[in-house]
């Protein structure tokens, strides 16, 4: 009796979708750095939590939290160990957790509420009551990361992470808040030289295989896949006021976008 | 121009990690979690035919047990399918149904804890990983669900409505990331060349690379797309093996050491 014909892969693979439903529609999905913003401590996190809570009350948001310094020095420890990806991303979700545990602090006031992976489910019912939402930007994968294709830094941090809840919610914008409002076409840090790259189309900038990039570039392969989130904004917490500027809706800062 | 970022030193600090001679440093030979541990998949297929495909599988599990250090991982199958359907009709984003999805191997898993608890079974969640070395060392069968946590935070796709990181992903990361070696068992003998269920001629394939898989590979396969791209990249699990778990001989051939069903290699194997 339980030999019968069951419903199969092949039958999945013709069905299609009437609509894709967007679970969050109006919310802001914002990333505040870790090495790039968190570490360089109050005089870059200060004015980021400034202009959040300035802006709160027009702007529905979840604020996410990359990694930084620490993850890289228990990265390397981790390498050294000769440790795969899997450990590697677990233990880097820590440092991603502690940044998002400071600017829950910071932003207490606000109403700010930390939510665990396991607590997705909640999301809505904070954003509806008016509290701001704040999370590890790291994806839940930790043990179960996939290789990377060279080496065993996990390809998919907290950018990676961040995009994926973007999507999944159907995000109204997805912003990276950095310390440079532009891709380079190398790590201006290290290359005084290097160009800004500005506002500019995905496709054209996965051509320029940059040897550096300031985003995980495996978000843009996300992109080229996604049904809702196929732009995000580029700003610095270090020029004053750009973060306000992009959640007022103007035009700062570099977008990068796919053409539809 | 001054760093005013607040660094511990370290070769990686100031990185953005995404360098490609920061990646190529960061390759090397990697050290085995668990080695000598076998991660058996039990398909979600298996589970649909109930005690006459279940009974058998389990004795020799309990059985290879006294011999071998093993985990059990348990796929959905049907009922997993039916979540999808239905939540593809209502428009759910992939990772809700990710998520959905997940209860389907929670059953199988208490299911087939139950049907070994006699003889050992322990089951372990996710955040439980950490005690698999003792139960292993107890003499315990660790069971497990073969799906990987990425729920809400699945991967889009262009091409599938279904999230692309089932069972077949989850276990072979798993083994992956803790140096284990992998069987994953299905309805079926192993991978042919074409869907045996349409033609009749097809031939088993004893040895597949995932890349020519993944190139010219049939249409309809035993395991997961996914699978394929992964195992183009893992370095610890070099090869698994695919093979029926009607057949309980399979496995115990693969866990000796012997060749059965098809052996699955990967780029680094």
């Amino acid at each position: 009796m339980l030999d019968r014909k069951l419903l199969t892969d092949a039958d999945l693979a013709t069905l299609s979708a009437k609509t894709f439903q967007r679970l969050l529609p109006d919310v802001t999905v914002l990333k505040v750095g870790g090495q790039s913003v968190m570490d360089r401590g109050a005089e870059a996190v200060f004015p980021v939590v400034e202009q959040i809570v300035a802006a709160k009350g027009r702007v529905p948001m979840i604020v996410c939290t990359g990694a930084g310094t620490r993850a890289r020095h228990a990265y390397q420890i981790a390498l050294d160990l000769g440790l795969s990806a899997g450990i590697l991303a677990k233990v880097g979700g820590s440092v991603a957790r502690q940044n998002a545990r400071m600017l829950q602090m910071l932003l207490s006031r606000s109403g700010a509420v930390l939510v665990s992976p396991e607590h997705f489910e909640q999301l809505p019912a904070f954003l509806a009551a008016g509290q701001l939402p704040v999370m590890s930007g790291m994806p839940p994968f930790e043990l179960w990361m996939r290789p990377p294709a060279v080496g065993r830094i996990p390809e998919a941090r907290s950018d990676a992470g961040v995009y994926l809840l973007a999507e999944t919610i159907g995000a109204r914008r997805l912003i990276f808040v950095k310390d440079e409002d532009t891709l380079y076409d190398n790590d201006p840090k290290k290359h005084p030289e290097a160009r800004p790259i500005g506002t500019g189309d995905i496709d054209e900038i996965r051509k320029m295989n940059l040897p550096d990039c300031l985003v995980e570039p495996i978000i843009f392969d996300f992109f080229a896949k996604a049904r809702f989130v196929r732009e995000c904004t580029i700003v610095s917490a270090l020029v004053p006021g750009q973060l306000a500027a992009v959640l007022d809706g103007k035009d700062v800062g570099a977008r990068l976008y796919l053409k539809a | 121009m001054e760093d005013r970022r607040k660094h511990i030193d370290s070769k990686l600090a100031g990185e953005s990690l995404v360098a490609t001679s920061i990646r190529r440093q960061s390759e090397g030979a990697i050290r085995p979690v668990l080695p000598d541990v076998w991660f058996i998949l039990i398909g979600g297929s298996l589970f649909d035919r109930g005690r006459t495909a279940l009974l058998p599988l389990a004795d020799r599990i309990a059985a290879l047990r006294t011999r071998h250090q093993l985990a059990v991982f348990v796929g959905g199958g049907v009922r997993e399918r039916h979540t999808y359907k239905i939540g593809i009709d209502l428009g759910l984003p992939l990772g809700g149904l990710a998520m959905i999805a997940g209860a389907i191997p929670e059953q199988n898993a208490l299911m087939i804890w139950a049907v070994l608890a006699s003889r050992g079974a322990v089951r372990l969640s996710k955040e439980e990983i950490g005690m698999m070395p003792v139960a292993l060392s107890m003499g315990q069968i660790p069971i497990l669900v073969g799906q990987p946590p990425y729920h809400y935070w699945e991967h889009p796709s262009a091409e599938s409505l279904v999230p692309s990181h089932g069972a077949d992903c989850g276990t072979a990361l798993l083994a992956d990331n803790f140096g284990c070696r992998c069987v994953l068992l299905k309805d079926v003998d192993g991978i042919y060349d074409a869907d045996p269920a349409l033609h009749p001629g097809a031939r088993l394939i004893r040895r597949a690379r995932a890349e020519d898989l993944l190139r010219n590979g049939p249409k309809t396969l035993p395991v997961e797309r996914a699978l394929l791209e992964i195992m183009c990249d893992t370095r610890s699990l070099t090869s698994l093996h695919v093979a029926s778990g009607l057949e309980p001989d399979m496995l115990e051939r693969i866990l000796d050491g012997d060749q059965a069903g098809t052996r699955l290699d990967g780029a680094h194997a």
